[in-house]
C-alpha cells in the first residue's frame, strides 16, 4: 500500500474519531435573579420546552412548569442519562454562577425556563423566568433570562421527575 | 244515553282497580349499590368484624376491598367510612384521618353511629374540625407523553393522579389532527397502585395507513359536575404523537429506511468509500447536539 493511501486512510480515521457528539456550542443565556429570594434559594432547575411559538411566556412563568401541558426537550444529565429537567445546587453567594448544560438538540426554537427553588422540604417556586432560543445561531451572545420572584409561592411542587 | 261500547277509555281507567289500595303491593327489594358484588361481600364482613369487635381483621379486609378495580364511588365511601371506624377504634389517629379526608370529600356531613364510645367520637369531632380548617387538597395529575406508536395496534397510557376526590375521574380525549372534535376514553384505576390509572386507545381508532399521520390529545380530571380539576393539553392546546406505518421503526428513518431497504445501494461500495461515508457521518453527527452555558448573576 502506498503511503498516500495510508495517510488518507490514516486522515478517514482521524476524522472518524474527532471530537464528542456534543461538542457544539448552543447560545448561551445570561440569568438575573431576584435579590428578593436568593436568601431563600437552594437550586436552580432549567428545563427546555420545545413548541415556543405556541407557549405564552407569562403564562408559564406564573406557575411551576410541572402543572402546565408542555413537551419537554430531554437534556443529558452529568451521568450521561437523558431527563426532563437538570438541578442545579445554588451556590451564587458570590453574586454569580456558571451552568452548563448539555445534550441539546440543534436547529429548532426552544423555551428556555429557569425555575428557582427554594431550599426548604419539599421545596416550593421562589420565581420563574424563560427566554425563547434559537439554538446554533451564529451570534452566540447570551440571552438575558430574568427569574422574576413569585410572592406568594404557588400551590404546586415544582420538581420535574 | 251513551251506550256501553262507547264508554270513554278516561272513565275505564278512572274505574280501573288501585294496587295500593286492594291487596299489599310487592315491596321493591332495597339493595344498595355499595353491597352489590365482591366488595359488597367485604363490606358486610368488614361490618361483621367490627361488630365481633375483630378491628385488625376488619382493617385488613377493607384494606384488600380497596385494591379492587372498578369501585364505584357508593362503594368507595363505604370503604374508607368502615376503614376509619376501624382506625379509630384501633387508636391510629393517623390513618383514620386519612381515610377519613376521603370519605369527606363526598360526604362532608357524615356522622359517627349513635352508639358510638366517647372517646372515639371526641376523636372523629377533632379530626373533622382539622379537615375543615384544611384547604382542600390540590388534584395533581402527572404524565409522561405519549411517544409514537405504529399503526395497528392498541396504545396504552397510565396516568398518575393524586388526591383524586371521590366522584371525579380522569379522561383521555383524542382525534386525529385535522378533525374536528375528541372521542374519549375513561381510565381505569390499575389494581394494586392506588393513585394510577390507565386507559387504551384501542388499535382500530389507530388504522395503519401508508404515510404517518398525528392523534392530538389531552387528559383532563373532572367531578361530577364536569368541572376540570387538573389536566395535561386542553382541546386548544392538545398533546400530540404520530402514528407511523407498521414496520417504520422511528420518524429519522422515513427518508433514510428506503435507503437502507435496497440492498442495492451498497452493491459496489467499497471499503474505502465506507470508511470515508462513516467519517463524514460522525463529523455531522457531532453537530446535532450542543452544551449551552448560563450565567447566573444576582440583581
Amino acid at each position: 500500500m502506498s503511503a498516500r493511501w495510508n495517510a488518507l486512510l490514516l486522515w478517514l480515521a482521524c476524522a472518524a474519531c474527532g471530537p464528542g457528539p456534543d461538542s457544539g456550542s448552543v447560545q448561551g443565556l445570561e440569568i438575573l435573579l431576584s435579590r428578593a429570594y436568593v436568601d431563600r434559594l437552594g437550586s436552580f432547575q432549567v428545563s427546555i420546552l420545545a413548541g415556543a411559538d405556541g407557549l405564552d411566556r407569562e403564562a408559564v412563568e406564573k406557575t411551576c412548569v410541572t402543572s402546565q401541558a408542555v413537551t419537554y426537550v430531554q437534556q443529558v444529565d452529568g451521568s450521561g442519562q437523558k431527563v426532563k429537567a437538570r438541578t442545579f445546587e445554588a451556590s451564587v453567594a458570590g453574586g454569580q454562577q456558571e451552568l452548563k448544560l448539555a445534550g441539546i438538540p440543534f436547529g429548532r426554537e426552544y423555551l428556555f425556563v429557569v425555575e428557582a427553588l427554594s431550599s426548604d422540604e419539599p421545596a416550593v417556586l421562589l420565581g420563574s423566568g424563560s427566554a425563547r432560543v434559537l439554538t446554533f445561531q451564529g451570534d452566540l451572545r447570551p440571552v438575558p433570562l430574568t427569574v422574576g420572584a413569585l410572592a406568594p409561592a404557588p400551590a404546586c411542587d415544582p420538581r420535574i421527575r | 244515553m251513551m251506550p256501553p261500547s262507547r264508554i270513554p277509555l278516561c272513565v275505564l281507567l278512572a274505574c280501573a282497580p288501585v294496587p295500593a289500595l286492594g291487596a299489599p303491593a310487592p315491596r321493591a327489594v332495597d339493595v344498595p349499590l355499595a353491597q352489590a358484588g365482591p366488595t359488597g361481600r367485604a363490606l358486610e364482613q368488614a361490618q361483621a368484624q367490627l361488630d365481633a369487635g375483630e378491628f385488625d381483621e376488619a382493617v385488613r379486609t377493607l384494606q384488600g376491598a380497596l385494591g379492587e378495580p372498578d369501585l364505584t364511588d357508593a362503594q368507595l365511601v363505604e370503604l374508607y367510612r368502615l376503614l376509619g371506624l376501624a382506625q379509630l377504634y384501633l387508636g391510629n389517629e393517623d390513618r383514620a384521618r386519612e381515610a377519613y379526608e376521603k370519605l369527606l370529600q363526598a360526604r362532608p356531613d357524615y356522622e359517627l353511629p349513635r352508639g358510638a364510645p366517647p372517646k372515639v367520637a371526641r376523636l372523629y369531632e377533632r379530626i373533622r374540625e382539622d379537615i375543615r380548617k384544611q384547604r382542600v387538597r390540590p388534584v395533581k395529575l402527572e404524565l409522561e407523553p405519549l411517544q409514537d406508536a405504529e399503526g395497528g395496534n392498541p396504545v396504552e397510557l397510565t396516568v398518575q393522579v393524586e388526591n383524586l376526590a371521590l366522584g371525579s375521574r380522569p379522561t383521555l380525549y383524542y382525534r386525529r389532527a385535522g378533525t374536528e372534535t375528541f372521542g374519549s376514553a375513561g381510565f381505569k384505576r390499575v389494581p394494586d397502585a392506588p393513585e394510577l390509572y390507565r386507559v387504551t386507545v384501542p388499535a382500530w381508532e389507530l388504522p395503519a395507513e401508508k404515510a404517518r399521520y398525528e392523534v392530538e390529545y389531552y387528559v383532563e380530571v373532572a367531578d361530577a359536575a364536569r368541572r376540570r380539576l387538573a389536566g395535561r393539553g386542553d382541546a386548544f392546546n392538545p398533546l400530540r404523537f404520530s402514528v407511523r406505518p407498521p414496520g417504520m421503526a422511528g420518524r429519522e428513518d422515513d427518508e433514510e429506511g428506503r435507503w437502507y431497504a435496497n440492498p442495492w445501494v451498497w452493491v459496489g461500495i467499497g471499503a474505502g468509500v465506507a470508511a470515508a461515508g462513516a467519517g463524514v457521518a460522525l463529523l455531522l453527527g457531532q453537530q446535532q447536539t450542543g452544551t449551552a452555558t448560563l450565567t447566573v448573576r444576582v440583581q
